[in-house]
């Protein structure tokens, strides 16, 4: 004799767990809560009004704070107590983020399924009902057929002519409807921002961000904490891994348009990648908007900035001259030179002073004169970068400023399924333009013509159309139905 | 030296192709107001409309022309991205009246369409060089995406207006409340949602109503698929998708805006002035986030990375 065994449909302590704790009122109340469309609008308006305060206040992260502190005098600690100059990060703010999360995660399974039914269901009315509403209208003029199942067959062609599906029952009962999936756009696009706001939070577990500056030629760096580096999460609860290599950047440089000198036309960075032990593992120049990807982490080429030194050759040899004194409260470099003499560059640039383009003036001090000298500019050559020069008897080539190349390193794991939530957005976001249109529509034979002719039987139709926008446009549709319906009958009399 | 139109003619110069178009849009207005004052007559408004549309051709050559000289498609600064704006709004506007048969906002239409081309004209119209970070595709898909989805704002927010004009001093109530559960969706109930009679609906202020629901239904998913492109590219140009730059910022609040709008419509309990208001409040956020923050940002102590129309760069 075989026994049942009573433990096998019984169900995982886990699901008793949950079933048990969604059935405990405070938690029933907070789903009922968090499904309302009235708290998502609330939240929405919240989450813009608070991204304004954002825009509207100085953030931190983009503005130096003893600036803001300076511009906001006594009301900075206020602003500040209330988190305005760091908004995107306070705590207000990612609170608001969090509640919109879950309205959003408990709105989404409340409407998907109704959603899902109002896409798909196939949905007929009883005729009292029907004859009851006030949308309602009959053709203005009775249709005739030999039978029911002819009138059937007309009523759904020429309701098919007109892109509908159509469902029939009981002989003399529509359902028709078009545009139906467009019902799914909202629950569609709801499901892409909680994939997109999951997908993000993925990425703050696991991602990191790093921007660095660094000088052509220096040793190649490794990403760490010692440069700028950011987890967007504190170290214990992140879960991602720093890579093992190193990034050498071999060479720097800058094309400017020829007829704008001061405006780069684009910028390049000679990066490679190498290993522990200096073995070159990838390679690439690279320049905005085309990153080197190695290892599933980006290098973007994101700024520049001049390192304040200047490349020159003096009599064929290259130097690199830092900026080491002050002429007339500028900085200037001064080269020292093995016959006692100084070799002055004063650097200008386009961005900062005003003239067309960059260039550096050169002057000669003599051995006994310091650089200020009398505060009056000696005899001197002005070079743009690429031009060279005898300046009081030394040969000098300037090669021009020197820069450091500004990268940002990225390895954003979730990459791959936040460009899919943006799809599933799009997608659900396209699908709420359309329109929803249903016809329920009905037949039934005039008593009293029904004895004109044996053969044939007049009814009525009677048709009740709904859509939930584009009210004019179907309006036009349901006047063209009903011309075809009579085009088509006063034919078929004929 | 580059080929271009006004080699053909001076005629096809960039400044007289604007100057013809700014022409043309004020012999639409002109005939858009006599419409209005003369309602019988409706070959003006078809004259006004038919002026509008050759405005639009005029300026779309006066950029391929701007595009022949600069040796790149125009549409890197405020001036560029507003005849741009100018030529998508009239494009739009001309859809909308054509479809739903507006009859009484062309004249509105058509001064906005002015005042934008001559916005556009006090900013400097010199041909600059591109900027490495513009040197992208995504320029041409995200930018028209934004664009567009704005001129249906504005459109929408027309509409608004004459919706508010029109309604005012009457008495509405409020459209069906979504009740408990699957109302707001389901089929299962013929009642849900906006049920306003198919009979009652077909009135002047209704029709308004829903050009403006309509704008606003198609404008979403373009600012929507806008701001995602925009997110793309600048993952590919800077590695990051989202820096809570305030250009970003208010494109996001923007989007928020027309979303509270979409949910308040298919939540119902809210009268359609309501919906008219925050219709409005759209386009004033809109307007903020395409020309406040070019002009502003500096002034607000946050530097913009999409500043590239500044009036003074």
């Amino acid at each position: 004799m075989s026994s049942v065994n009573p433990t096998i449909h019984k169900q995982p302590a886990v699901m008793q767990f949950l079933q048990r704790l969604l059935k405990l009122p405070i938690i029933s109340e907070l789903i009922s809560t968090f499904q309302s469309i009235q708290l998502a609008i609330v939240l929405i308006a919240l989450l813009a009004v608070g991204t304004i305060i954002g825009v509207r206040f100085p953030q931190e992260g983009a503005v130096d704070p003893q600036q803001i502190e300076k511009a906001y005098g006594y009301t900075y600690q206020y602003f500040k107590t209330l988190g305005f100059f760091n908004v995107f990060s306070s705590f207000w703010f990612v609170t608001l983020q969090v509640l919109f999360f879950f309205s959003l995660l408990i709105g989404s399974f409340k409407w998907l399924k109704p959603a899902y039914l109002a896409a798909t269901q196939v949905n007929f009315l009883p005729v009292s009902w029907l004859q009851s509403k006030l949308d309602a209208f009959s053709l203005s003029q009775p249709v005739t057929a030999n039978t029911p199942e002819e009138l059937n067959q007309q009523i759904t062609q020429l309701l098919k002519k007109q892109g509908y599906k159509v469902h029939s029952q009981n002989n003399s009962e529509f359902y028709a409807h078009k545009g139906s999936i467009t019902r799914l756009g909202p629950a569609i696009a709801h499901v892409g921002i909680l994939l997109c706001l999951i997908a993000g939070f993925y990425g703050l577990l696991t991602g990191f961000k790093a921007l660095h500056l660094i000088n052509p030629k220096e040793p190649a760096f490794a990403i760490e904490r010692s440069i700028i580096f950011n987890t967007n999460m504190p170290q214990p609860f992140w879960q991602g891994q720093v890579p093992q290599w190193k990034v050498a950047v071999d060479d720097f440089k800058i094309d400017f348009y020829k007829n704008k000198p001061n405006i780069p036309k684009q910028y390049y960075s000679s990066l490679r990648i190498v290993d522990e032990q200096g073995k070159t593992l990838a390679a690439k120049d690279i320049s905005v908007n085309h990153p080197l990807i190695y290892d599933n982490v980006s290098i973007y080429q994101a700024s520049y900035q001049p390192t304040g030194s200047f490349n020159v050759k003096i009599n064929g040899q290259p130097e690199l001259l830092a900026v080491n004194d002050k002429f007339n409260d500028r900085n200037v470099c001064v080269k020292r030179l093995p016959d006692g003499r100084s070799l002055i560059l004063f650097p200008f640039f386009a961005a900062q002073d005003g003239v067309p383009e960059d260039f550096a003036v050169f002057f000669v001090r003599g051995s006994k004169t310091d650089v200020r000298g009398d505060g009056q500019m000696p005899p001197n050559t002005r070079l743009k970068p690429g031009q060279r020069a005898t300046v009081e008897g030394i040969k000098v080539e300037y090669l021009g400023p020197q820069y450091s190349t500004g990268l940002q390193i990225k390895k954003a794991p979730e990459v791959g399924i936040m460009y899919f939530s943006y799809l599933i957005i799009s997608i659900g976001a396209i699908l709420c333009f359309f329109t929803q249109r249903q016809i329920w529509l009905t037949f039934r034979p005039i008593e009293e013509t029904a004895s004109q002719s044996p053969s044939t039987q007049q009814y009525e139709v009677l048709i009740y159309p709904k859509t939930n926008k584009g009210r004019f446009s179907f309006q036009e549709e349901l006047n063209q139905l009903q011309q075809h319906f009579i085009q088509y009958f006063s034919k078929n009399k004929k | 030296m580059n080929q271009t139109l006004a080699n053909f003619s001076p005629l096809l110069s960039e400044t007289s192709l604007v100057q013809s178009g700014l022409f043309l849009l004020g012999i639409a207005t002109l005939f858009y107001v006599l419409q209005l004052l003369l309602i019988t007559k409706t070959w003006f408004r078809k004259v006004a409309s038919v002026a509008m549309l050759l405005a639009a051709i005029v300026f779309t050559v006066a950029l391929v022309e701007r595009s022949l000289v600069a040796q790149y498609v125009a549409l890197t600064n405020m001036y560029e991205a507003l005849i741009i704006t100018a030529i998508v709004f009239i494009a739009a506007f001309l859809v909308v009246e054509g479809w739903f048969k507006v009859t009484t906002l062309g004249w509105a239409a058509s001064t906005f369409a002015l005042m934008v081309v001559f916005f556009a004209g006090s900013l400097p119209t010199e041909i600059n060089p591109l900027q490495p970070a513009l040197q992208s595709y995504w320029r041409f898909i995200h930018v028209p995406m934004i664009l567009i989805s704005y001129s249906l704002f504005t459109v929408a927010a027309f509409s608004s207006a004459a919706y508010l004009i029109v309604s005012s001093g009457k008495v509405e109530s409020a459209l069906p409340m979504a009740a408990s559960g699957q109302d707001a969706t389901s089929s299962n109930n013929p009642n849900a949602g906006d049920t306003t009679s198919m009979i009652s609906y077909h009135t002047k202020v209704n029709l308004y109503d829903e050009v403006s629901y309509r704008c606003i239904a198609a404008g979403v998913p373009f600012l929507t698929v806008g701001i995602i492109l925009g997110a793309i590219w600048a993952n590919e140009a800077w590695g990051n998708y989202w820096s809570w730059d305030p250009k970003e910022s208010m494109s996001l609040v923007t989007l928020l805006v027309y979303g509270v709008y979409l949910h308040m419509r298919i939540n119902g309990g809210h009268t359609k002035k309501t919906l008219a208001l925050v219709s409005s409040l759209g386009f004033f956020v809109m307007f903020i986030t395409y020309v406040g923050v070019n002009l502003w940002s500096t002034e607000w102590g946050m530097g913009s990375m999409h500043t590239y129309g500044k009036p003074d760069a």
